[in-house]
């Protein structure tokens, strides 16, 4: 027997039967005891802004000043309170909660409930009062800041709680959810998702009568035709009150909460115009949930009310937006609403829908715009195409899995997701540079290195594009930027749209490769757009045509392929020539999924120059001085590279994928690796014989080398080896420029004298340095970053990073493990 | 034996020996003070030691009575914290280690500084006139370390190497100068040479004990000498104020240069302007568009033909232009404030310019109205029946609406239709300038200051400041805000007369 149970058994023995009939008595009291009741009031104030104060919603409107009341806005507020917690829910005709107005509602608000039990959210019209904000960059919509609207907006909102609070009764709640499919439409996608849930939330009196109802639907309302722009209106949320209110009872306040409609707006259900469809939508969305509410028995309910304030992920837009925010969720029940700062696109509530029920709720609402506005919630897949909806998005794509995780934590049904552990990766030190090992997940691959090389990272982004912008020099010397003072810092405000520039440049980079830049960016505690900046300031310095940064990205790259390789039949060289000084690292990634690869180059790029997978696949890239500039749309080429070396096996392959990539301009690509290819015919006699009376199983395939190179330009051509040798680029043609043209030839000239190239003959090419020229002119010169030998048979890569003046000597590592010195 | 009482005297020869030596010192000690007052007196008039023809002259009355009224000026606040400016009031209080007795009597009475440098000021020739007790101090000159003699000729200099000065001492005169020439010039002036003692007595009698004086006599290679021949300088300053008046010649030249802008102009009343931070009444005499045309005429690089080609292209334009005929030639402009709470913060500028009334109301009246369904809120000129104003929605809110509209005998402008509005609330300004003129500008620079660092605050705030977050900011705002705290404002009145050209400026000081 347990000791506790020993213990029980004593007492009750020591007990008097007195003592002891008396406290089941009261056990059994207490449990038969009903749960406090739930009490609730609403009301509704009214909130319009005076004729002349400025909107919000529009930027063309350019602050100009309201000229009309098409209809009053409102703030309608619930009290709820179930005897252990105690909220308001506010909601509000105006475009977003600024933290002016949340702060001045949370310093007027009744004392009945504690501050951070308030909810208060917008239902995003576009047609309501602006001029609440102080903050520079929000005036631009919101126009000026008038504080006498601000405190009357606040007193509004707080008469709405008292009224609230003090018409509070017994009540009963409960909540349904029914579909719609013709309310609302993607506004980006024509046919693109939508959120097709509408949600009801019933809070009756004792009689059953209806205190309020609140209605979750997900669309912009944008809706009030141009002639009344300077109207102020609830657009269609304004139809759906006035028509709630007729089919309820009286003294029923109709909600509405706005849901994910990031990129959500109303469709056109009557093919109806102007305030005739506002209208429609707005009644038909008031019947739709009339319809729901039959469906929904109220009852008491237990409140669970939870919020957080968790940071958000890093940005370049610091200036304009908070290090953390607050989240809000509220469980009644089995329902599960979310309350979220922002705009989110609707992918994230359908998913976030889908991972609440996972967790054992029987139903979710999504309800944006509250308490803050962080701006746009966007699907980590948007991200690279910059449209509106995401370059109101400054977080960068990790985001979405932000908004999931920090709910995630939130909800009390189920296990949050955990965390994802990351060991740290340690350099080691190999003859003239490192070599870094990372394992892993993506995101663990990038916060490895990241983490590894976070200073370089840190001050190489400085350097590269913090500098850059701070002096002018990446300032464009036309339009507005022109007349920037000098005394005036561009960074805050050009850094973020150069980020947003840059990110055309992610489309058709895999989800891996995105994912690891996110864990590079965290480890080396920068934010992702300030990365991707980084990866791409070369790109950036061209098309403005004036920070020098990598201009002088030439190199020597050939291969020898067949009997001129000796018996592995493929060998390939390549020095790196790069302007600016690098760290010199060698990274092998074992990546959770596809294949094992080695790439030598940079701690800050996630790219791939020179690499070489665990199937012996060889890409080597060389970015092309001068024009054609690479294209600022379109993965880059030496993520694709990194992409193609994790899950690619052979050349052709690689060789097809790279032709697809019509958008890359100024770079040639080394390819080379084996093919799997049927062995040539044998003698007739064994042709045709057969084995026991059964037919010879087919031979085994045979591992052929092949090498081509992939020249882009302005089309795309594709060499291969002559006479056994392939060079990155051709010494004849018109189009290399003069320094490669002598490197190349000389490369040349020296192979050509070479029967078999072996490691002995290729790493003499690769540290020529010819008398009589000087600089780039020389395969090996003082911007030689490192050079690279493969052996794809061996899986066998021989690095040296050489000094100015030598090559170093070669350490080799092995893909198939294990490393060694010359 | 008689019984006849003899009286004896007390004087012994002891006695007389001492009378005899009492005599003696006497007399010695009256020779003394007959050969003091014979070395000390003022044989020398001043004026005979100041040469007539100097680039400037500077005349300081009383400049030892002056020292606690300039060391307790709030003037040297404008100072920079760690100029040598800045340290003056505590030098001045230190007497520059001089103790106070010697420096009186060393500097008594008037002060007048002179020079030809008027580039590098490298000449200056002071002349001061020492009591009879700095004259005997002067002569224990041998007692100084580091003072030699300068024979000079004959003219028995001082030199004083470690300060780079020469000094010599006529009669109770004091001559000071770093340049030995000056010195040497001065001390060997030609009796028609020197300013003379007749003409120093009439400045001293003109300009009291309590200004400061000066006259500059531009040559044409001096800064301003192109444009100016002579200028005329008097300070006064107080506790209370500081107050600087002068007044300069203008060259011929200049004067048919600026033919076109100063010819109409003569002292003038001036209509006061509307209350700002900063505001400015002109009258020239000369019309807007003929003022325009004088400075381009007088200044064609400043002001080309084509400058005001891109305000043609602006809307409504063609509609303004007829008005821009009416206007002066009196001029009022004030910079009212900053709006801090518009969409940027923006200043607000309202002005009135001379024009006929019933003209002007006729040509805004006769501005076209908007379209019709042209939505309020569309940037097209309104005119407003009631106030007769013309308004100019453009973007933002009131502040950021331009209005015009009849106001007295003026046209009203301003950037700001809610200042705008404001005025024309009430009757029009009238009240003049006590003195006549033709431009006055006043400045209260604290508030004008501390509306621009408000200003400039959300700039900051959002980073775009170079090199300053919030806190450095205010720390470098808050040095510039003490120093024109003390400061109530600044003003100048400029008149233009015959040629010449005087301007009264005064700082008026906040009281302590």
């Amino acid at each position: 027997m347990k000791p506790k149970s020993r213990t029980l058994t004593t007492m009750m023995r020591s007990a008097s039967p007195l003592a002891l009939a008396g406290s089941i008595f009261l056990l059994l009291w207490c449990s038969a005891m009903p749960a406090p009741a739930l009490e609730a009031g609403a009301a509704k104030v009214e909130i319009t802004g005076p004729l002349g104060a400025p909107m919000n919603g529009y930027g063309d409107r350019m602050g100009r000043g309201a000229v009309a009341v098409h209809d009053p806005l409102w703030a309608h507020a619930l009290y709820l309170d179930d005897g252990t917690t105690r909220l308001f829910l506010v909601s509000l005709d105006l475009v977003m909660i600024n933290q002016e107005l949340r702060e001045r509602v949370l310093e007027l608000a009744p004392q009945a409930v504690p501050k951070e039990n308030i909810i208060l959210c917008a239902t995003h019209t576009h047609s309501g009062q602006g001029a609440m904000c102080k903050t520079l960059p929000l005036r631009a919509v919101s126009g000026r800041f008038m504080p006498e609207v601000l405190e009357a907006t606040a007193q509004g909102i707080v008469k709405a709680m008292n009224a609230a609070c003090e018409g509070r009764k017994r009540a009963a709640i409960g909540y349904g959810t029914g579909v719609q499919n013709n309310l609302s439409s993607n506004r980006r996608y024509p046919g693109g998702p939508i959120d097709p849930q509408i949600g009801v939330l019933l809070v009756t009196d004792a009689d059953g009568n209806p205190i309020a109802v609140l209605t979750n639907f997900a669309a912009h309302p944008t809706s009030v035709p141009h002639s009344d722009e300077y109207s102020y209106s609830c657009d269609y949320p304004g139809f759906y009150y006035d028509e709630m209110e007729k089919v309820c009872a009286p003294g029923a306040v109709p909600f509405f909460l706005n849901g994910a409609e990031g990129n959500q707006t109303i469709a056109n259900p009557q093919n109806k115009d102007e305030w005739e469809r506002t209208e429609s939508v707005g009644r038909l969305l008031a019947q739709r949930a009339k319809e729901i509410m039959k469906t929904i028995a109220c009852g008491d309910a237990k409140l669970r009310f939870s919020a957080a304030t968790p940071e958000l992920p890093r940005t370049m837009a610091g200036q304009f937006q908070p290090r953390s925010t607050t989240l809000q969720t509220l469980e009644i029940n089995d329902l599960f609403v979310a309350f979220f700062p922002g705009e989110a696109c609707v992918e994230l509530a359908l998913s976030l829908r889908e991972q609440a029920l996972a967790r054992g709720y029987a139903a979710q609402f999504s309800v944006g715009l509250s308490n803050d506005y962080l701006m746009y919630f966007i699907p980590r897949k948007f991200y690279a195409h910059v449209n509106y909806e995401s370059s109101m998005n400054f977080f960068g794509p990790a985001m979405e899995d932000w908004f999931y995780r920090e709910f995630g934590k939130l909800m009390s049904k189920g296990t949050p997701a955990a965390a994802p552990v990351v060991d740290n990766a340690t350099p080691e030190q190999i003859e003239g540079g490192l070599h870094l090992k990372l394992r892993g997940s993506p995101y663990a691959l990038g916060v490895q290195r990241g983490k590894a090389f976070g200073d370089d990272i840190r001050a190489r982004y400085q350097r590269r594009v913090n500098d850059p912008v701070e002096s002018g020099a990446w300032l464009p010397k036309t339009g507005g930027w022109a007349y920037w003072p000098k005394f005036l810092d561009a960074r805050p405000l050009a850094l973020p749209i150069m980020a947003m520039a840059a990110r055309p440049l992610l489309e058709g980079v895999s989800d891996q490769a995105v994912r690891e830049m996110e864990g590079l960016a965290d480890g080396a505690e920068l934010p992702f757009d300030a990365i991707w900046l980084l990866q791409n300031a070369g790109r950036i310095a061209v098309l403005d045509d004036k920070a020098p940064i990598f201009q002088s990205t030439l190199c020597t790259i050939f291969a020898a392929t067949g009997d001129r390789a000796g018996a592995d039949g493929l060998l390939i060289g390549r020095n790196l020539d790069w302007a600016d000084d690098e760290l010199p690292i060698v990274t092998e990634v074992h990546p959770d999924e596809g294949h094992a690869f080695v790439q030598v180059g940079f701690g800050w790029n996630e790219g791939v120059f020179t690499g070489m997978n665990d199937a012996g696949l060889v890409l080597c890239l060389e970015l092309l001085p001068g024009p054609p500039a690479p294209d600022i749309k379109g993965a880059p080429p030496e993520i694709l590279l990194r992409d193609l070396l994790q899950s690619v096996d052979r050349p052709a392959q690689a060789l097809e994928a790279l032709r697809a990539q019509t958008h890359l301009r100024g770079c040639h690509v080394l390819i080379a690796g084996y093919e799997l290819q049927a062995p040539p015919p044998a003698a007739p006699a064994a042709k045709n014989g057969r084995k026991n009376g059964k037919p010879a199983p087919p031979p085994p395939l045979e591992q052929t080398p092949r090498a081509w190179v992939l020249e882009f330009g302005d089309q795309v051509a594709v060499r291969e080896p002559v006479n056994g040798l392939l060079l990155a680029s051709d010494p004849a043609a018109v189009t290399t420029d003069p320094h490669s043209k002598m490197r190349y030839a000389r490369a040349a000239a020296l192979l050509e004298n070479e029967r078999i190239i072996g490691q002995k003959e290729a790493k003499r090419v690769l540290g020529d340095e010819e008398t009589g020229r000087e600089g780039l002119a020389q395969i090996h010169n003082p911007q030689t970053r490192h050079s690279v030998l493969f052996e794809p048979k061996k899986r066998a890569v021989h690095v040296a990073f050489p000094g100015p003046h030598a090559s170093g000597a070669y350490t080799t590592i092995s893909l198939s493990g294990g490393t060694s010195h010359e | 034996m008689s019984d006849v009482v003899r009286v004896y005297n007390r004087v012994t020869s002891m006695g007389r020996r001492q009378s005899r030596i009492r005599r003696i010192v006497l007399a010695a000690a009256a020779l003394l003070l007959l050969w003091l007052a014979w070395t000390t007196r003022d044989s020398q008039p001043m004026g005979k030691l100041i040469p007539a023809k100097q680039g400037y002259q500077v005349y300081v009355g009383d400049p030892m009575g002056k020292r606690t009224a300039i060391a307790q000026s709030p003037l040297w606040s404008l100072a920079p914290k760690d100029s040598p400016l800045a340290k003056v009031p505590a030098q001045l209080a230190t007497n520059f280690g001089i103790p106070e007795w010697i420096l009186n009597n060393l500097i008594y009475g008037v002060c007048h500084v002179s020079g030809n440098d008027l580039k590098t000021f490298g000449d200056p020739l002071v002349v001061t006139r020492m009591s009879r007790i700095g004259c005997l101090i002067e002569k224990c000159h041998y007692v100084v370390p580091g003072l030699h003699a300068d024979y000079a000729g004959g003219l028995r200099l001082r030199a004083l190497p470690g300060a780079g000065l020469f000094y010599a001492v006529r009669g109770r005169v004091l001559l000071l100068s770093p340049s030995r020439e000056s010195l040497i010039h001065a001390l060997t002036l030609a009796g028609d040479q020197a300013i003379g003692a007749d003409a120093l007595r009439k400045t001293e009698r003109e300009l009291g004990r309590d200004a400061v004086a000066a006259r500059v006599n531009f040559r044409e290679n001096d800064a301003l000498g192109d444009v100016l021949e002579s200028a005329l300088f008097e300070l006064r300053m107080d506790a209370g104020s500081l107050r600087l008046n002068s007044q300069m010649a203008l060259r011929p030249a200049w004067r048919e240069r600026l033919a076109g802008v100063l010819g109409k102009a003569a002292p003038r009343p001036l209509t006061l302007p509307p209350a700002g931070y900063l505001t400015i009444a002109a009258d020239l005499g000369e019309s807007i568009p003929g003022l325009w045309t004088g400075l381009q005429k007088a200044f064609p690089a400043t002001f080309p033909d084509g400058l005001l080609a891109p305000l043609a292209s602006l809307p409504n334009m063609n509609a303004a232009a007829p008005l821009l005929g009416l206007l002066g030639p009196g001029l009022r402009l004030s910079w009212v404030g900053m709006d801090q709470n518009e969409m940027i913060p923006v200043p607000e500028i309202v002005g009135a310019c001379d024009a006929d009334p019933d003209q002007v109301r006729a040509l805004i009246a006769a501005i076209p109205a908007p379209p019709p369904g042209t939505p309020p809120w569309e940037s097209y000129p309104r005119y407003d029946s009631a106030s007769g104003a013309l308004y100019l929605p453009l973007i933002g809110g009131p502040s950021m609406e331009p209005a015009v509209a009849p106001y007295g005998r003026s046209l009203l402008f301003s950037s700001s239709r809610r200042v705008a509005e404001n005025l024309l609330s009430k009757a029009p300004l009238s009240d003049t300038l006590a003195e006549p003129g033709n431009l006055f500008v006043r400045l209260q620079p604290y508030p004008a200051l501390q509306s621009l660092v408000e200003a400039a605050t959300p700039f900051v705030e959002l980073g775009v400041v170079r090199g300053k977050d919030l806190e450095s900011f205010k720390q470098a705002a808050q040095p510039w805000l003490d120093a024109v705290k003390p400061i109530q404002e600044a003003s100048a009145l400029a008149v233009h007369e015959n040629g010449s050209i005087r301007v009264s400026f005064a700082l008026l000081f906040n009281p302590s």
